[in-house]
């Protein structure tokens, strides 16, 4: 164990990703104005942020390594996933009044998640199986066909739920219990969603290193011709990454749901963070894509908090993925654990 | 399948949508989930009589599952009984590019055939046509009696042809034991066939745990052979297994490979023609994408000029 913490911390990538967390760090407390409530708060609630983000570029970096997608319609189901878990858990809200057959609220929310995943993985693999698999040729193709689907997701949330917010109302058990921590005051909820993404990150990762069908991905990702010339229907493989990739996406959607606003630029913001964080991890890197969400959540969460503190205007904090994804590409191309495309 | 599954449910998911919009107090997505719900349910009868009346011959359980069935096969070939692989005139594209333009070829069951020419004759093109990673425009390959000209790579492979591409093209993230286990076919391949692997190639067993990537030449086209061999293949083909190797390790490769044609049939590109003559019982020629010769390599070795004319060797 020893050994490879050792090696581990020899690794120039591993040194690099350590200085950038600990930047990230001395800037958050920074931006804390040194205040340890506020501190631990900007810590919180970047973990929490990481972890969504890891939920939307999790599918995506799959998506991209194995099949060279780039999946524009991620942050669709991310938003579809919000929506729908909103609208079940509030049936006299939205469009769906199945919801109220289920009168214990935390027992409906588990179900409205089940659902939104459901219905995600459902809509990924009809996009897949109907619509991008004759163009598997054409990669131009697939990237206006996933773009154009994103524009259909929004537009159809827009017919079905208006463009008005949805705000959580409903409180289940995770959000009725709440915790001090120096002074500020946490929801269990935010706690319970770090913990579920972290299960997440391992479970999707003893996924890719201990079953058959892992072994197929990475060895897709490095390639697939010769995946095919072992008799392995790869197309399959494709659609499953791709329904798995968008039943998490709504996965994702529908556990922030609770504390994030519900409204039409949900999905192109998470995408946006989620472009950033496969760029910086390297494009296909799944442990790339771990480590990235957690530098690219802490990073955006600390650069609101020093925003506000400072007064320099809200603009800065959705603006960090994007200005983290300009800084990577001028630097290492590669990202940190990525190869040369 | 699909297609009437999808159309049934579809149908009656539309016709249903309306009525239940109105009824459920302007809800569209109750209604369009009822309809969806009851278009599946309704689906059922239609499915049921698409699987009680077409596809009445692929329930037929008289003559033992062949690998190929279900091809697009267009009947059986009047194939020499001897011969495992038959390619028929294939022309073959890459791009707007006629690579192939006429190859044909022979493979008798148990021999070692060893595809000759110089650079850039198609002879990776026509191992690639095999296999299906680019299949012909025209002509046709059948294998062990049946038309796969148009089959897909993995339908190919999984029908008993192993693929040991050039560059070796092993995956080098994974470790020596996965590039193995992944290419299994069905459970126990690996295990039924490892002690043949390790008996040829017994280095792959010490580094059975290391990354493919940390691998010398030699080893990572051992790696490639030795994945051919976990699935209960008839034909391997090998291309160019001794490029960029020492000669020593050349000389460890050939009595594997000599070793393993005792059990499968063998169809090899080589350029070294010292190494492809001391390996091989036949030979083609490709030149320029056309098959221009082929025989007993016995005849060939006594014959200099065409080696010299074809292989521009002395």
């Amino acid at each position: 164990m020893q050994n490879i913490l050792q090696k581990t911390m020899r690794d120039p990538t591993w040194q690099l990703i350590s200085w950038m967390l600990g930047a990230i760090f001395i800037f958050a407390l920074v931006a804390s104005e040194f205040n340890i409530g506020s501190f631990s708060s900007t810590l919180l609630n970047g973990m929490l942020r990481a972890m969504l983000l890891f939920l939307v570029a999790a599918g995506l970096s799959l998506i991209f390594g194995l099949m060279d997608i780039l999946n524009f319609a991620q942050g669709g189901y991310f938003m579809l996933g919000a929506y729908l878990a909103y609208d079940f858990q509030h049936p006299d809200a939205g469009s769906l009044t199945f919801g109220e057959s289920i009168a214990d609220p935390t027992l409906r929310f588990f179900v409205s998640i089940l659902f939104a995943v459901i219905v995600g993985g459902v809509l990924g693999y009809i996009l897949e199986r109907f619509f991008l698999r004759p163009l598997y040729d054409r990669p131009l193709f697939q990237l206006v066909l996933t773009f154009g689907a994103s524009l259909v997701f929004l537009e159809g949330i827009k017919f079905i739920w208006k463009t008005v917010p949805y705000t959580w109302r409903e409180d289940t058990i995770f959000q009725a219990n709440k915790f001090n921590l120096f002074g500020t005051t946490f929801e269990w909820y935010r706690v319970f969603i770090i913990i579920m993404g972290i299960v997440l990150i391992v479970l999707i990762s003893l996924m890719l290193r201990r079953t058959r069908i892992g072994i197929i991905i990475r060895a897709g990702v490095e390639d697939p011709e010769m995946v095919r010339a072992l008799g392995i229907n790869v197309r399959a493989v494709f659609t499953f990454v791709f329904t798995i990739g968008c039943a998490v996406a709504a996965f994702g959607g529908a556990v922030a749901a609770p504390f994030l606003q519900v409204h039409i630029g949900l999905g192109n913001l998470y995408l946006l963070g989620a472009i950033a964080v496969i760029v910086l991890g390297g494009l296909g890197s799944y442990e790339g894509t771990a480590v990235a969400s957690i530098i690219v959540g802490l990073a955006w969460v600390a650069m609101e908090r020093f925003s506000i503190s400072y007064n320099i205007g809200a603009v800065w904090g959705d603006l960090t993925p994007m200005l983290m994804l300009a800084l990577v590409l001028l630097l290492r191309p590669k990202g940190l654990f990525g190869e040369e495309r | 399948m699909l297609i009437i599954w999808a159309a049934v449910g579809a149908t009656l998911a539309v016709l249903i949508t309306p009525t239940v919009y109105r009824n459920l107090n302007q809800k569209p997505l109750d209604g369009l989930i009822i309809g969806l719900i009851v278009g599946i349910i309704g689906s059922v009868p239609g499915l049921l009589v698409f699987w009680l009346l077409l596809p009445y011959r692929f329930r037929q359980s008289d003559r033992p599952p062949h690998p190929l069935d279900g091809f697009r096969w267009r009947g059986v070939a009047q194939m020499h009984s001897n011969n495992i692989l038959e390619v028929r005139d294939i022309h073959t594209f890459i791009g707007q590019f006629h690579i192939l333009e006429g190859v044909s070829l022979e493979v008798p069951r148990g021999s070692i055939t060893v595809i000759l020419g110089r650079n850039g004759a198609g002879k990776t093109t026509t191992l690639r046509s095999i296999i299906g990673l680019n299949n012909p425009r025209s002509g046709s390959i059948f294998y062990n009696g049946r038309n796969i000209t148009h089959a897909t790579a993995h339908e190919i492979a999984a029908s008993g042809i192993g693929y040991v591409p050039e560059h070796r093209a092993i995956f080098k993230e994974l470790t020596v034991r996965e590039n193995l286990e992944i290419a299994a076919r069905k459970r126990g391949d690996l295990e039924r066939n490892q002690q043949f692997i390790f008996d040829l190639f017994p280095d792959l067993q010490r580094l059975i745990d290391l990354p493919g990537g940390n691998l010398s030449g030699g080893q990572q086209q051992m790696l490639a052979i030795a994945r051919a061999l976990v699935p209960d293949n008839d034909l391997l083909l090998i291309d160019e297994p001794s490029e960029g190797l020492a000669p020593v390790i050349i000389d460890q490769l050939m009595a594997a490979i000599k070793q393993l044609a005792k059990h499968k049939t063998v169809l090899l590109v080589e350029q070294n023609f010292r190494v492809a003559s001391r390996l091989a019982d036949r030979y083609v020629i490709i030149d320029d994408g056309h098959s221009v010769m082929s025989g007993d390599m016995a005849d060939l070795i006594k014959n200099p000029d065409v080696i010299k004319r074809y292989l521009g060797v002395a």
